[in-house]
């Protein structure tokens, strides 16, 4: 696909795990995005690690 | 009026009607002028809090929500529907408002309808795999693509 490896696999409780942290505050006065430091601990703690997850 | 009332401004317009705001209408609502409310939306597209039609102001995201319809949708326990951007956001959705919910979406490698529930808190169990293709380093290449 347009040049790019096979990507990330993984299960549907991780991407529910990722989506919790991720969006659960956006309704929240003075949301920020994440810096990508914290980003990537959000990834990390849904399990999801390594080169494809780095920013 | 802070970019972040612009913010939620959008988010609750598009979770009340499923449609963004345009720039003019947002600064009707938050009584402030339209080049003040201009200038949040470009400082708010600049920081990608919402994404914009090419060339436009018109918002086609503010995540986790689509202002445009896709295969992939909340629809929540109180009946309404919501669509997000992808099925992470989709998910996204139903941990922003809090509430039971269950994504409808389409598996991209049989085409088959795929639903994800989301029960108390917790994704009730299913085989689905999730893929991404695009690496996080380079999700903002082309975050429609994406």
């Amino acid at each position: 696909m347009r040049g790019l490896d096979r990507g990330a696999v993984f299960t549907p409780e991780q991407l529910w795990a990722l989506a919790k942290p991720w969006h659960g505050k956006r309704l929240d006065r003075g949301w920020k995005r994440f810096t990508p430091a914290e980003a990537e601990g959000v990834f990390a703690g849904a399990g999801l690690t390594g080169p494809f997850w780095h920013l | 009026m802070t970019d972040d009332d612009i913010r939620l401004h959008l988010l609750r317009e598009l979770i009340a009607s499923g449609a963004a705001p345009s720039v003019g209408d947002t600064a009707a609502a938050l009584g402030v002028s339209a080049s003040d409310a201009a200038a949040a939306y470009d400082r708010l597209g600049a920081n990608r809090v919402i994404v914009f039609r090419p060339g436009t102001r018109d918002v086609l995201m503010a995540a986790p929500l689509s202002a445009v319809p896709t295969p992939h949708v909340a629809r929540m326990a109180d009946g309404r529907s919501h669509y997000g951007n992808c099925v992470w956001d989709a998910l996204g959705v139903i941990a922003m408002l809090g509430r039971d919910g269950d994504v409808d979406t389409v598996c991209t490698d049989c085409d088959a309808p795929l639903t994800l529930a989301v029960r108390g808190g917790a994704l009730a169990p299913t085989d689905a795999v999730v893929h991404f293709a695009v690496p996080a380093a380079r999700w903002w290449e082309n975050i429609v693509f994406t």
